[in-house]
Protein backbone atom coordinates (compact mmCIF):
# COMPACT_ATOMS: atom_id res chain seq x y z
CA UNK A 1 0.00 0.00 0.00
CA UNK A 2 2.82 2.38 0.94
CA UNK A 3 4.51 1.50 -2.37
CA UNK A 4 1.33 2.28 -4.30
CA UNK A 5 1.01 5.64 -2.54
CA UNK A 6 4.66 6.41 -3.35
CA UNK A 7 4.09 5.43 -7.00
CA UNK A 8 1.01 7.64 -7.14
CA UNK A 9 2.86 10.58 -5.58
CA UNK A 10 5.73 10.17 -8.02
CA UNK A 11 3.28 10.31 -10.93
CA UNK A 12 1.55 13.40 -9.53
CA UNK A 13 4.88 15.16 -9.12
CA UNK A 14 5.95 14.23 -12.68
CA UNK A 15 2.77 15.69 -14.14
CA UNK A 16 2.82 18.85 -12.01
CA UNK A 17 6.39 19.59 -13.03
CA UNK A 18 5.70 19.21 -16.70
CA UNK A 19 2.59 21.45 -16.55
CA UNK A 20 4.89 24.17 -15.24
CA UNK A 21 7.22 23.58 -18.22
CA UNK A 22 9.93 22.22 -15.97
CA UNK A 23 12.07 19.17 -16.64
CA UNK A 24 10.68 16.11 -14.85
CA UNK A 25 12.63 12.88 -14.37
CA UNK A 26 11.08 11.43 -17.53
CA UNK A 27 8.71 12.42 -20.33
CA UNK A 28 5.27 11.51 -18.97
CA UNK A 29 3.16 8.98 -20.87
CA UNK A 30 -0.42 10.14 -20.82
CA UNK A 31 -3.63 8.34 -21.68
CA UNK A 32 -6.40 9.95 -23.71
CA UNK A 33 -8.11 6.55 -23.88
CA UNK A 34 -11.85 6.95 -23.51
CA UNK A 35 -14.40 4.49 -24.98
CA UNK A 36 -11.57 2.49 -26.62
CA UNK A 37 -11.04 1.02 -23.13
CA UNK A 38 -14.50 -0.55 -23.30
CA UNK A 39 -13.93 -2.16 -26.71
CA UNK A 40 -10.49 -3.37 -25.64
CA UNK A 41 -11.97 -5.01 -22.55
CA UNK A 42 -14.53 -6.89 -24.64
CA UNK A 43 -17.61 -5.15 -23.26
CA UNK A 44 -20.08 -2.96 -25.09
CA UNK A 45 -20.83 0.62 -24.15
CA UNK A 46 -24.45 -0.23 -23.36
CA UNK A 47 -23.28 -3.09 -21.13
CA UNK A 48 -21.01 -0.95 -18.99
CA UNK A 49 -23.62 1.80 -18.63
CA UNK A 50 -25.80 -0.83 -16.92
CA UNK A 51 -23.08 -2.53 -14.85
CA UNK A 52 -20.86 -0.42 -12.58
CA UNK A 53 -18.34 -3.21 -11.94
CA UNK A 54 -17.83 -3.89 -15.66
CA UNK A 55 -17.52 -0.11 -16.08
CA UNK A 56 -14.64 -0.04 -13.60
CA UNK A 57 -13.04 -3.21 -14.96
CA UNK A 58 -12.92 -1.81 -18.50
CA UNK A 59 -11.01 1.31 -17.48
CA UNK A 60 -8.87 -0.66 -15.04
CA UNK A 61 -7.82 -3.16 -17.72
CA UNK A 62 -6.60 -0.53 -20.17
CA UNK A 63 -4.52 1.03 -17.40
CA UNK A 64 -2.99 -2.27 -16.29
CA UNK A 65 -2.29 -3.79 -19.72
CA UNK A 66 -0.33 -0.75 -20.94
CA UNK A 67 2.21 1.56 -19.39
CA UNK A 68 0.91 5.02 -18.40
CA UNK A 69 1.85 7.76 -15.96
CA UNK A 70 -1.59 9.28 -15.82
CA UNK A 71 -4.98 9.22 -17.51
CA UNK A 72 -7.85 11.55 -18.27
CA UNK A 73 -10.49 8.86 -17.86
CA UNK A 74 -11.69 6.51 -15.13
CA UNK A 75 -15.01 5.90 -16.86
CA UNK A 76 -17.42 7.31 -19.42
CA UNK A 77 -17.96 11.04 -19.37
CA UNK A 78 -21.69 11.51 -19.83
CA UNK A 79 -24.45 10.73 -17.33
CA UNK A 80 -26.54 8.91 -19.92
CA UNK A 81 -29.13 7.51 -17.47
CA UNK A 82 -29.74 11.04 -16.17
CA UNK A 83 -30.41 12.37 -19.67
CA UNK A 84 -32.49 9.33 -20.59
CA UNK A 85 -34.74 9.77 -17.56
CA UNK A 86 -35.19 13.44 -18.39
CA UNK A 87 -36.07 12.36 -21.91
CA UNK A 88 -33.52 14.21 -24.01
CA UNK A 89 -30.08 15.79 -24.10
CA UNK A 90 -27.53 16.10 -26.87
CA UNK A 91 -25.81 12.71 -26.77
CA UNK A 92 -26.41 9.34 -28.36
CA UNK A 93 -24.89 5.98 -27.53
CA UNK A 94 -23.49 3.95 -30.42
CA UNK A 95 -19.97 2.50 -30.33
CA UNK A 96 -19.05 5.61 -28.38
CA UNK A 97 -20.88 8.57 -26.87
CA UNK A 98 -21.21 11.35 -29.42
CA UNK A 99 -23.20 14.54 -29.82
CA UNK A 100 -26.24 13.68 -31.90
CA UNK A 101 -26.50 15.74 -35.05
CA UNK A 102 -29.40 18.18 -34.76
CA UNK A 103 -30.11 17.38 -31.10
CA UNK A 104 -28.27 20.49 -29.94
CA UNK A 105 -30.65 22.93 -31.63
CA UNK A 106 -32.68 24.23 -28.72
CA UNK A 107 -32.23 28.00 -29.00
CA UNK A 108 -33.50 30.48 -31.58
CA UNK A 109 -31.25 33.01 -33.31
CA UNK A 110 -33.09 35.94 -31.73
CA UNK A 111 -32.57 34.77 -28.13
CA UNK A 112 -28.96 35.84 -27.51
CA UNK A 113 -29.96 38.88 -25.46
CA UNK A 114 -32.09 36.71 -23.21
CA UNK A 115 -29.19 34.28 -22.80
CA UNK A 116 -26.82 37.15 -21.97
CA UNK A 117 -29.22 38.62 -19.42
CA UNK A 118 -29.26 35.56 -17.15
CA UNK A 119 -27.81 32.28 -18.53
CA UNK A 120 -29.06 30.04 -15.69
CA UNK A 121 -32.60 31.41 -15.87
CA UNK A 122 -32.63 31.18 -19.65
CA UNK A 123 -31.51 27.55 -19.53
CA UNK A 124 -34.08 26.61 -16.92
CA UNK A 125 -37.11 28.35 -18.35
CA UNK A 126 -36.49 28.45 -22.10
CA UNK A 127 -34.03 25.74 -23.10
CA UNK A 128 -34.82 22.82 -20.80
CA UNK A 129 -38.51 22.47 -21.73
CA UNK A 130 -37.38 22.22 -25.37
CA UNK A 131 -34.61 19.76 -24.55
CA UNK A 132 -36.28 17.38 -22.10
CA UNK A 133 -39.62 15.68 -22.69
CA UNK A 134 -40.25 15.19 -18.97
CA UNK A 135 -40.64 18.93 -18.46
CA UNK A 136 -43.49 19.26 -20.95
CA UNK A 137 -45.33 16.06 -20.07
CA UNK A 138 -48.95 16.57 -19.15
CA UNK A 139 -48.78 15.04 -15.65
CA UNK A 140 -49.41 16.54 -12.25
CA UNK A 141 -46.64 18.45 -10.52
CA UNK A 142 -46.00 15.91 -7.76
CA UNK A 143 -45.53 13.10 -10.26
CA UNK A 144 -43.26 15.29 -12.37
CA UNK A 145 -41.20 16.12 -9.31
CA UNK A 146 -40.91 12.42 -8.40
CA UNK A 147 -39.57 11.63 -11.90
CA UNK A 148 -37.28 14.65 -11.85
CA UNK A 149 -35.82 13.64 -8.46
CA UNK A 150 -35.36 10.12 -9.79
CA UNK A 151 -33.30 11.50 -12.72
CA UNK A 152 -31.21 13.50 -10.22
CA UNK A 153 -30.55 10.20 -8.39
CA UNK A 154 -28.99 8.96 -11.64
CA UNK A 155 -26.86 12.09 -11.98
CA UNK A 156 -25.37 11.72 -8.51
CA UNK A 157 -24.96 7.95 -8.93
CA UNK A 158 -22.93 8.72 -12.06
CA UNK A 159 -20.81 11.43 -10.42
CA UNK A 160 -20.17 9.23 -7.40
CA UNK A 161 -19.20 6.29 -9.59
CA UNK A 162 -16.59 8.46 -11.32
CA UNK A 163 -15.12 9.45 -7.95
CA UNK A 164 -15.21 5.87 -6.71
CA UNK A 165 -13.48 4.53 -9.84
CA UNK A 166 -10.79 7.20 -9.59
CA UNK A 167 -10.19 6.30 -5.93
CA UNK A 168 -10.12 2.55 -6.66
CA UNK A 169 -7.54 3.02 -9.42
CA UNK A 170 -5.43 5.02 -6.97
CA UNK A 171 -5.76 2.67 -4.00
CA UNK A 172 -5.63 -0.66 -5.85
CA UNK A 173 -2.94 0.23 -8.42
CA UNK A 174 -1.39 3.67 -7.73
CA UNK A 175 -2.94 4.91 -10.98
CA UNK A 176 -3.29 8.67 -11.29
CA UNK A 177 -6.47 10.03 -12.92
CA UNK A 178 -5.65 13.68 -13.39
CA UNK A 179 -8.99 15.17 -14.39
CA UNK A 180 -10.16 17.58 -11.70
CA UNK A 181 -13.11 18.90 -13.72
CA UNK A 182 -14.34 19.43 -17.28
CA UNK A 183 -15.46 22.72 -18.71
CA UNK A 184 -16.63 23.97 -22.10
CA UNK A 185 -15.78 27.44 -23.31
CA UNK A 186 -18.72 29.80 -23.90
CA UNK A 187 -19.05 29.61 -27.69
CA UNK A 188 -18.63 25.83 -27.50
CA UNK A 189 -21.60 25.68 -25.13
CA UNK A 190 -23.60 27.54 -27.80
CA UNK A 191 -22.27 25.32 -30.60
CA UNK A 192 -22.63 21.97 -28.85
CA UNK A 193 -25.77 22.45 -26.78
CA UNK A 194 -27.82 25.42 -27.99
CA UNK A 195 -27.54 26.42 -31.64
CA UNK A 196 -25.88 23.46 -33.34
CA UNK A 197 -23.30 23.91 -36.12
CA UNK A 198 -25.35 25.58 -38.82
CA UNK A 199 -27.04 28.02 -36.45
CA UNK A 200 -23.81 28.99 -34.68
CA UNK A 201 -21.88 29.58 -37.90
CA UNK A 202 -24.71 31.74 -39.24
CA UNK A 203 -24.95 33.74 -35.99
CA UNK A 204 -21.22 34.53 -35.75
CA UNK A 205 -21.43 36.10 -39.21
CA UNK A 206 -24.77 37.86 -38.86
CA UNK A 207 -24.72 39.03 -35.24
CA UNK A 208 -21.17 38.74 -33.85
CA UNK A 209 -21.69 41.41 -31.21
CA UNK A 210 -24.73 39.69 -29.72
CA UNK A 211 -22.92 36.34 -29.74
CA UNK A 212 -19.86 37.88 -28.05
CA UNK A 213 -22.01 39.49 -25.35
CA UNK A 214 -23.75 36.19 -24.64
CA UNK A 215 -20.33 34.48 -24.47
CA UNK A 216 -19.15 37.07 -21.97
CA UNK A 217 -22.16 36.38 -19.73
CA UNK A 218 -21.62 32.64 -20.13
CA UNK A 219 -17.98 33.05 -19.04
CA UNK A 220 -19.13 34.58 -15.74
CA UNK A 221 -21.68 31.80 -15.32
CA UNK A 222 -19.13 29.05 -16.05
CA UNK A 223 -16.55 30.52 -13.69
CA UNK A 224 -19.19 30.59 -10.96
CA UNK A 225 -19.91 26.89 -11.60
CA UNK A 226 -16.18 26.19 -11.50
CA UNK A 227 -15.95 27.90 -8.11
CA UNK A 228 -18.63 25.46 -6.94
CA UNK A 229 -17.15 22.26 -8.34
CA UNK A 230 -13.37 22.80 -8.49
CA UNK A 231 -12.36 25.92 -6.61
CA UNK A 232 -8.68 25.14 -5.97
CA UNK A 233 -5.85 23.51 -7.87
CA UNK A 234 -5.11 19.98 -6.73
CA UNK A 235 -1.47 19.11 -7.55
CA UNK A 236 -1.16 17.18 -10.79
CA UNK A 237 -4.78 17.75 -11.78
CA UNK A 238 -6.21 19.65 -14.74
CA UNK A 239 -9.55 20.90 -15.98
CA UNK A 240 -10.33 19.25 -19.30
CA UNK A 241 -11.31 21.87 -21.87
CA UNK A 242 -12.25 20.52 -25.32
CA UNK A 243 -12.24 23.36 -27.87
CA UNK A 244 -14.61 22.86 -30.76
CA UNK A 245 -15.63 26.04 -32.57
CA UNK A 246 -12.32 27.79 -33.44
CA UNK A 247 -11.35 25.21 -36.08
CA UNK A 248 -14.22 26.65 -38.13
CA UNK A 249 -13.51 30.35 -37.49
CA UNK A 250 -11.31 32.76 -39.44
CA UNK A 251 -8.95 34.81 -37.21
CA UNK A 252 -11.06 37.98 -37.54
CA UNK A 253 -14.21 36.17 -36.40
CA UNK A 254 -12.28 34.28 -33.71
CA UNK A 255 -11.02 37.60 -32.33
CA UNK A 256 -14.51 39.03 -32.19
CA UNK A 257 -16.64 36.16 -30.90
CA UNK A 258 -14.43 33.49 -29.32
CA UNK A 259 -11.26 35.04 -28.00
CA UNK A 260 -12.62 37.58 -25.44
CA UNK A 261 -14.58 35.03 -23.38
CA UNK A 262 -11.94 32.31 -23.91
CA UNK A 263 -9.27 34.68 -22.57
CA UNK A 264 -11.54 35.71 -19.72
CA UNK A 265 -12.01 32.07 -18.74
CA UNK A 266 -8.29 31.23 -18.92
CA UNK A 267 -7.38 34.39 -17.00
CA UNK A 268 -9.97 33.28 -14.43
CA UNK A 269 -8.29 29.87 -14.21
CA UNK A 270 -4.91 31.54 -13.78
CA UNK A 271 -6.22 33.84 -11.05
CA UNK A 272 -7.44 30.77 -9.15
CA UNK A 273 -4.15 28.90 -9.74
CA UNK A 274 -5.92 26.25 -11.87
CA UNK A 275 -4.46 24.31 -14.79
CA UNK A 276 -6.37 23.52 -17.99
CA UNK A 277 -5.72 20.76 -20.47
CA UNK A 278 -6.94 22.47 -23.63
CA UNK A 279 -7.74 20.02 -26.39
CA UNK A 280 -7.09 22.10 -29.50
CA UNK A 281 -9.20 20.28 -32.06
CA UNK A 282 -7.99 20.18 -35.68
CA UNK A 283 -5.48 22.90 -36.62
CA UNK A 284 -4.84 26.11 -34.65
CA UNK A 285 -1.73 27.40 -36.38
CA UNK A 286 -3.58 30.44 -37.74
CA UNK A 287 -4.41 31.42 -34.14
CA UNK A 288 -0.99 31.15 -32.46
CA UNK A 289 -0.65 34.95 -32.10
CA UNK A 290 -3.64 34.83 -29.75
CA UNK A 291 -2.50 31.75 -27.86
CA UNK A 292 0.81 33.50 -27.09
CA UNK A 293 -1.20 35.95 -24.97
CA UNK A 294 -2.61 33.24 -22.69
CA UNK A 295 -1.35 33.24 -19.08
CA UNK A 296 1.88 31.30 -18.65
CA UNK A 297 1.85 27.82 -17.12
CA UNK A 298 -1.95 27.68 -17.02
CA UNK A 299 -2.49 25.60 -20.15
CA UNK A 300 -1.43 22.16 -21.27
CA UNK A 301 -1.99 22.32 -25.03
CA UNK A 302 -2.95 19.02 -26.61
CA UNK A 303 -2.82 19.53 -30.37
CA UNK A 304 -4.70 17.36 -32.84
CA UNK A 305 -3.53 18.27 -36.33
CA UNK A 306 -0.91 20.98 -35.77
CA UNK A 307 2.75 20.45 -36.57
CA UNK A 308 3.61 19.74 -32.94
CA UNK A 309 7.25 20.71 -33.34
CA UNK A 310 6.20 24.13 -34.59
CA UNK A 311 3.63 24.35 -31.77
CA UNK A 312 6.39 23.77 -29.21
CA UNK A 313 8.71 26.30 -30.88
CA UNK A 314 6.00 28.96 -31.04
CA UNK A 315 4.07 28.30 -27.85
CA UNK A 316 6.50 26.43 -25.61
CA UNK A 317 7.26 29.60 -23.64
CA UNK A 318 3.62 29.85 -22.64
CA UNK A 319 2.26 26.35 -22.25
CA UNK A 320 3.21 22.73 -21.82
CA UNK A 321 2.73 20.83 -25.10
CA UNK A 322 1.06 17.41 -25.32
CA UNK A 323 0.31 14.97 -28.11
CA UNK A 324 2.28 14.04 -31.21
CA UNK A 325 1.54 10.32 -31.45
CA UNK A 326 -0.68 10.11 -34.50
CA UNK A 327 -3.59 7.77 -34.06
CA UNK A 328 -3.59 6.79 -37.74
CA UNK A 329 0.00 5.62 -37.27
CA UNK A 330 -1.06 3.60 -34.22
CA UNK A 331 -3.77 1.96 -36.29
CA UNK A 332 -2.17 1.50 -39.70
CA UNK A 333 1.59 1.54 -39.00
CA UNK A 334 3.82 -1.35 -38.06
CA UNK A 335 5.28 -1.60 -34.57
CA UNK A 336 8.69 -0.57 -35.91
CA UNK A 337 7.28 2.46 -37.71
CA UNK A 338 5.45 3.53 -34.54
CA UNK A 339 8.59 3.21 -32.42
CA UNK A 340 10.67 5.16 -34.97
CA UNK A 341 8.01 7.87 -35.00
CA UNK A 342 8.08 8.00 -31.18
CA UNK A 343 11.87 8.23 -31.10
CA UNK A 344 11.73 11.21 -33.42
CA UNK A 345 9.12 12.89 -31.20
CA UNK A 346 11.34 12.44 -28.14
CA UNK A 347 14.40 13.72 -29.98
CA UNK A 348 12.62 16.91 -31.04
CA UNK A 349 10.20 17.61 -28.20
CA UNK A 350 11.67 16.29 -24.97
CA UNK A 351 14.64 18.71 -24.67
CA UNK A 352 13.91 21.43 -22.14
CA UNK A 353 10.91 19.64 -20.62
CA UNK A 354 7.32 20.85 -20.95
CA UNK A 355 6.29 17.92 -23.15
CA UNK A 356 3.79 15.12 -22.49
CA UNK A 357 3.71 12.11 -24.77
CA UNK A 358 0.20 11.02 -25.79
CA UNK A 359 -2.00 10.34 -28.79
CA UNK A 360 -3.08 13.35 -30.85
CA UNK A 361 -6.72 12.26 -30.58
CA UNK A 362 -8.96 10.79 -27.92
CA UNK A 363 -9.21 7.03 -28.48
CA UNK A 364 -12.90 6.21 -28.79
CA UNK A 365 -13.47 3.32 -31.14
CA UNK A 366 -12.11 -0.21 -31.33
CA UNK A 367 -10.17 0.57 -34.51
CA UNK A 368 -8.44 3.70 -33.18
CA UNK A 369 -5.18 1.90 -32.36
CA UNK A 370 -3.60 -1.54 -32.63
CA UNK A 371 -2.93 -2.62 -29.02
CA UNK A 372 0.57 -3.88 -29.88
CA UNK A 373 1.51 -0.47 -31.31
CA UNK A 374 0.11 1.40 -28.33
CA UNK A 375 2.00 -0.89 -25.96
CA UNK A 376 5.27 -0.50 -27.90
CA UNK A 377 5.27 3.31 -28.06
CA UNK A 378 4.36 3.76 -24.39
CA UNK A 379 7.07 1.37 -23.28
CA UNK A 380 9.57 3.08 -25.56
CA UNK A 381 8.93 6.42 -23.84
CA UNK A 382 9.07 4.77 -20.41
CA UNK A 383 12.47 3.26 -21.24
CA UNK A 384 14.03 6.01 -23.36
CA UNK A 385 12.31 9.19 -22.21
CA UNK A 386 14.48 9.76 -19.15
CA UNK A 387 16.20 13.12 -18.70
CA UNK B 1 -44.10 39.65 -8.15
CA UNK B 2 -43.37 37.43 -11.15
CA UNK B 3 -45.05 34.03 -11.03
CA UNK B 4 -42.61 31.11 -10.78
CA UNK B 5 -42.39 28.72 -13.72
CA UNK B 6 -42.89 24.99 -13.26
CA UNK B 7 -39.15 24.42 -13.77
CA UNK B 8 -38.34 26.95 -11.06
CA UNK B 9 -40.79 25.20 -8.75
CA UNK B 10 -39.16 21.82 -9.49
CA UNK B 11 -35.73 23.20 -8.61
CA UNK B 12 -37.10 24.87 -5.50
CA UNK B 13 -38.70 21.63 -4.34
CA UNK B 14 -35.48 19.75 -5.07
CA UNK B 15 -33.70 22.13 -2.72
CA UNK B 16 -36.36 21.78 -0.02
CA UNK B 17 -36.67 17.99 -0.18
CA UNK B 18 -33.80 16.30 -2.03
CA UNK B 19 -31.05 18.43 -0.51
CA UNK B 20 -32.88 19.25 2.71
CA UNK B 21 -30.07 17.97 4.94
CA UNK B 22 -27.42 20.20 3.40
CA UNK B 23 -26.47 23.65 4.69
CA UNK B 24 -27.93 26.50 2.62
CA UNK B 25 -24.73 27.33 0.74
CA UNK B 26 -24.09 23.70 -0.19
CA UNK B 27 -27.71 23.27 -1.25
CA UNK B 28 -27.44 26.24 -3.62
CA UNK B 29 -24.28 24.75 -5.11
CA UNK B 30 -26.00 21.43 -5.71
CA UNK B 31 -28.94 23.11 -7.42
CA UNK B 32 -26.60 25.08 -9.67
CA UNK B 33 -24.78 21.84 -10.50
CA UNK B 34 -28.03 20.11 -11.51
CA UNK B 35 -28.94 23.01 -13.82
CA UNK B 36 -25.42 23.11 -15.28
CA UNK B 37 -25.44 19.37 -15.96
CA UNK B 38 -28.76 19.72 -17.76
CA UNK B 39 -27.25 22.19 -20.26
CA UNK B 40 -25.70 19.17 -22.04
Amino acid sequence: MADLQALYNERVERMEKVYNRQVPDRVPVYSMVDNYAIHYSGYSLKEIIEDDEKHYKAYEKIMLDFFWDSTMYSGITKAMKFYNKLGGGSFKVTDSIQIESGAALSMQADEYKELAKDPAKFFLNTIFPRKYKLLTENIDFEEKYRLFASSVDELFAFLNLGKKNTLRLKEEHGIFVNRGASMFMPLDVILDFLRDFQGTMMDVRRKPQEVAEACDALADYLLMILDDIYPKHIPGHVIFVPLHAPQFLRPKVFEQVYWPSFKKMLDGFNKRGLKALCYFERNWEHLYDYLKELPKNTVVGLFEDDDIRKAKRELGDVMCIAGGMHVNKLMYGTKEECVDFTKSLLDDLAPGGGYIFCSNLILHNANDAKPENLRAVNEYVRDHGKY
Amino acid sequence: MEKKTEQELLIEKLGEEYFKDLPEEQREKMLRLVVYMMVS
